[in-house]
């Protein structure tokens, strides 16, 4: 049984190789096209799923409603994926920006290295 | 998430991408005025054709035809196991479309039919007159807008 799953994750492995590099070139079209400021593409780039709004935002240096914007956008654009998070929905990037030879911005803050959190009603806030 | 889920929603995602892409100038033939465009925006699997033509005013007829051109474009699935109704395989943003700057739709009128002189009955030209009110209301089929 266990066998038979490292050869599927084995055979997945190999499509996805090949559909990287076969769609490599549209999607680098779609980031640059929709990521067209450095502030949006520092806001892709902190959008791994562990940051919320506010955070982001913060680091951003913009509200935590434009935040909350581009992520709408972005999710229609397909280039994000939702998270059902406790207390509301965050979204993660569903590409790397350095994979795609894209430049990430430097924050105008220091930014944490982020790690997946337990939630905690303190943070709840936060997630909104 | 486990390993074989990630990978899938990579895959996922650059498909998705890569198929749009292939799409967009299909697209723009198919949706190339505003209430198909917005039509294609309802289908969702789930609403009806007659709940759609409730919001968007498109007649459910139109809908119909309009629907089959989406499917044999390759930009929405038919009903299935899964969804009940018709489904949009992309956004509009996916496929490059901005609902904003799409022309919205002229109604056509159809050609006045000539009566046959052989089986035509005498007509005073009132009757005539309703004929030709008759082609300026709304068209039920669409299909001049293929």
């Amino acid at each position: 049984m266990e066998h038979q799953t490292n050869e599927q994750i084995g055979i997945l492995r190999e499509i996805l190789k090949w559909i990287k590099f076969a769609g490599a070139k549209e999607v680098k079209n779609v980031l640059l096209t929709t990521l067209d400021t450095e502030q949006k593409r520092l806001i892709y780039h902190l959008s791994d799923g562990n940051r919320g709004t506010l955070e982001i935002a913060k680091v951003a240096g913009t509200s935590d409603t434009t935040v909350r914007r581009y992520w709408a956008s972005w999710a229609r654009q397909g280039i994000v994926e939702s998270l059902k998070v406790r207390g509301g929905e965050r979204y993660k990037k569903s590409f790397e920006l350095e994979d795609f030879g894209i430049e990430v911005p430097q924050p105008k803050t220091v930014v944490q290295p982020s790690e997946p959190r337990q939630v905690t009603k303190a943070k709840q806030e936060e997630i909104k | 998430m486990s390993e074989t889920e990630r990978l899938l929603n990579d895959i996922r995602a650059y498909l998705r991408i890569s198929a749009a892409a292939a799409l967009r100038v299909v697209a723009k033939t198919s949706l190339d005025i505003y209430e198909k465009a917005l039509v294609y925006s309802n289908l969702d699997g789930k609403t009806s054709q007659t709940k759609i033509e409730t919001d968007t005013k498109v007649p459910q007829t139109t809908i119909s035809v309009w629907l089959a051109g989406f499917v044999q474009a390759g930009l929405t699935s038919p009903p299935d196991q899964y969804n009940s109704s018709h489904k949009a395989l992309f956004t509009l943003q996916e496929l490059g479309i901005d609902l904003g700057m799409l022309k919205r739709r002229t109604k056509v009128s159809k050609p006045i039919p000539q009566p046959s002189p052989t089986t035509a009955p005498q007509v005073s030209n009132k009757p005539q007159e309703s004929v030709i009110q008759k082609t300026l209301e709304p068209e039920k089929s669409g299909a001049s807008n293929q």
